[in-house]
């Protein structure tokens, strides 16, 4: 999988997470306030209790493990942790000049990344301002 | 009580705590030998390596503080079960976190070198000027938040133990600042795995001890369904109105996302199966301790049956009286709960706080005016800062100007206010720009602020709404009138961008064809 196509699984993957957390709100609605219309009680807890949150909570474990197996995918790091860093030569885009990190300026052919820093320097001007 | 059998397990934990610490720390020893990139890397993300089970659990331990163990069960003393109703929304922390932000983050940490999230606002907005608001942001909202735990950890301690507050506070206070500045974030994350693990043993064991003295389960509920029989109530008589339940939904149910203590944890795993692993443990582990601790709290109103005068008039009592009439030994092991969430937070706002002084802003200015520094001023300053910023901390800890607490007190929905967009927006919308970064944190924060301050609260809501609208509409507004951000920026984000730069290069080159045949 490229980094284009990583992309596009994780935004499948945020939206599928978003619309749990939906799902969640709306379970947590009925199961708690729609539940407490009943005057019901088991094990000595009224069930709007049991279901509000025992099974609020058993709903979301139930909704990870399957965002877990059936819509998130399992991918490498292999491009993005070798440093190759494909997307961001732009020169005035450098993506993390400061702090250790000594990017070559684009002008000097690579953006190194992972190379040895007895003593660090960045390339000025990492962003527009 | 005995002192000394409750301090034996405390102390226990404590020497556990640094040991682990202190063997962990070496992984910063190799990583200082192969240059400063590769120990702020190891000192700050823990060199992306975190596993999927103690990624759930540090989580999990850095957003469970010392309130979620002793102020939310003293709330569910008085409130009963809607209290439960109302905490189980945290739920979604991990799906929202890790399922929404997770790989998104992870990638284009991975793709730009990140070690910070501000190192991402800085990339993806092209702003100095809004990384280093973020820094100061960050920095003052997570030291004042960081005070107050030290706190509230010591008047705990001194509640239970009988010690005096300043015993307490020096215990954990100062072992939690020495194993943050020796371990890192690998140390950080492993010693909040185990503190997670003890959060879990110490509910377990102070409920069957709560349970054991209000004579079994169904007695309690018996006795509270006569007694108080508001208690079973998802209104609780008017004490918990549908505001409140939806102000909570926004403030701690999906807005936590936006903290930045728990976003830097997606930028420090180690494979998206680690990420998927964390994601289900997570989920398991939040919810049975949001459960778990604050049905204590409401069972406690079986066995704590005086009024709250009796109590010393403050719900944050409820839960040091339970254990202090456990036998020594039970609540020395019980107090360890408390203690972990409170230094696992501690140690994980240090460290985010010491990294957005040290590299966000100090390293990041050294680079830009292109001064060096040699590997050995980085470990040193990273570890100075961490350790300064700790003790600072503890010191003010020990009397806390006023101010503190009103920072503290925004401190929760300030973050929320400020990065809620900035992330979420940042990394799933296109034309998110500086402009509208900027407008966002500044409107967010100062708006929140100002409606906290003023006690502005919409429809009984809490003023959470409002930081996170005027964000939005800052955002909205600035993105509007701002510069949009070059697109090779935007191809480390959006699979679109790369879409888009597809079709300009399709139009290049049906321009440059018929000159080409022309040439030809």
């Amino acid at each position: 999988m490229d980094y284009r196509h990583k992309l596009q699984q994780a935004d499948r993957e945020a939206r599928a997470s978003g619309l749990a957390a939906l799902a969640i709100i709306v379970f947590w609605t009925l199961a708690g306030f729609g539940a407490s219309l009943f005057d019901v009680t088991l094990f000595h807890v009224p069930l709007w209790a049991l279901a509000g949150c025992l099974g609020t909570w058993l709903f979301a474990i139930v909704l990870c493990v399957w965002l877990a197996r059936r819509v998130f995918r399992n991918f490498d790091w292999e491009d993005e942790a070798a440093g190759r860093d494909p997307v961001c030569r732009e020169e005035g885009t450098a993506a993390v000049p400061p702090a250790g990190q000594p990017r070559a300026l684009p002008a000097q052919g690579h953006a190194s990344g992972q190379g040895e820093d007895a003593s660090m320097t960045c390339p000025r001007g990492g962003t527009h301002e | 009580m005995s002192s000394l059998a409750v301090l034996a397990p405390v102390l226990l934990f404590m020497a556990v705590m640094l040991l682990v610490s202190a063997v962990l720390s070496r992984a910063q020893g190799h990583a200082s030998q192969k240059g400063s990139s590769h120990f702020l890397s190891e000192y700050f993300i823990g060199s992306r390596s975190l596993g999927g089970f103690v990624l759930a659990m540090t989580t999990v331990a850095t957003y469970s503080s010392v309130s979620s163990f002793v102020g939310g069960p003293g709330q569910a003393w008085e409130i009963g079960f809607g209290w439960i109703y109302m905490s189980v929304v945290q739920v979604t922390m991990l799906i929202l976190l890790l399922g929404v932000l997770g790989k998104k983050l992870a990638l284009a940490a991975r793709q730009i070198n990140a070690v910070t999230i501000i190192d991402i606002i800085r990339h993806r907005y092209q702003s100095d000027l809004l990384a280093t608001l973020s820094a100061v942001i960050i920095v003052i909202f997570l030291c004042a938040t960081m005070i107050a735990q030290f706190v509230g950890g010591a008047k705990l301690f001194e509640a239970v133990t009988g010690l005096p507050y300043l015993a307490g506070l020096a215990l954990f206070g100062l072992s939690v600042v020495v194993y943050t500045t020796v371990g890192g974030f690998r140390g950080v994350a492993v010693t909040d795995a185990v503190c997670a693990v003890f959060m879990l043993a110490g509910m377990v064991v102070l409920l069957a001890g709560l349970l054991q003295q209000g004579g079994g389960f169904a007695a309690i509920m018996t006795d509270l369904a006569s007694r108080k029989p508001e208690l079973l109530e998802p209104l609780s008589a008017g004490q918990m109105p549908v505001s409140l339940y939806i102000s909570q939904w926004v403030l701690v149910g999906l807005c936590v996302l936006a903290l930045p203590q728990s976003a830097v944890r997606c930028l420090s795993y180690e494979s998206t199966r680690s990420l998927h692993r964390a994601l289900v443990i997570g989920t398991v582990v939040i919810g049975a301790m949001n459960i778990g601790m604050n049905l204590i709290g409401v069972l406690s109103a079986g066995v704590l049956t005086d009024d709250l005068a009796a109590y010393g008039g403050s719900i944050d009592n409820i839960i040091p009286r339970l254990i202090a009439s456990m036998s020594p030994l039970v609540a020395g092991f019980c107090i360890i709960g408390p203690i972990a969430a409170t230094i696992s937070t501690i140690s994980s706002l240090l460290l985010a706080a010491s990294s957005s002084l040290v590299k966000d802003i100090y390293l990041y200015e050294l680079g830009r005016r292109g001064l060096p520094v040699s590997g050995r001023r980085v470990t040193f300053l990273s570890q100075g800062c961490t350790l300064l910023l700790g003790l600072a901390s503890f010191l003010l800890s020990i009397d806390p100007p006023s101010v503190i607490w009103k920072i503290n007190m925004f401190a929760f929905g300030g973050l929320e206010s400020a990065f809620l967009w900035i992330f979420l927006l940042g990394l799933f919308w296109k034309k998110a720009n500086r402009t509208g970064g900027l407008a966002a944190i500044c409107g967010g924060t100062l708006s929140y602020c100002l409606a906290m301050l003023w006690g502005i609260r919409p429809a009984g809501l809490h003023p959470i709404v409002i930081g996170i609208a005027v964000s939005l509409i800052c955002f909205l507004a600035g993105s509007r009138l701002g510069q949009s951000v070059s697109p090779a920026v935007l191809k480390c984000y959006f699979a679109s961008a790369w879409e888009d730069g597809d079709r300009e290069d399709g139009k290049q080159a049906a321009t440059a064809g018929p000159d080409r045949q022309g040439q030809a």
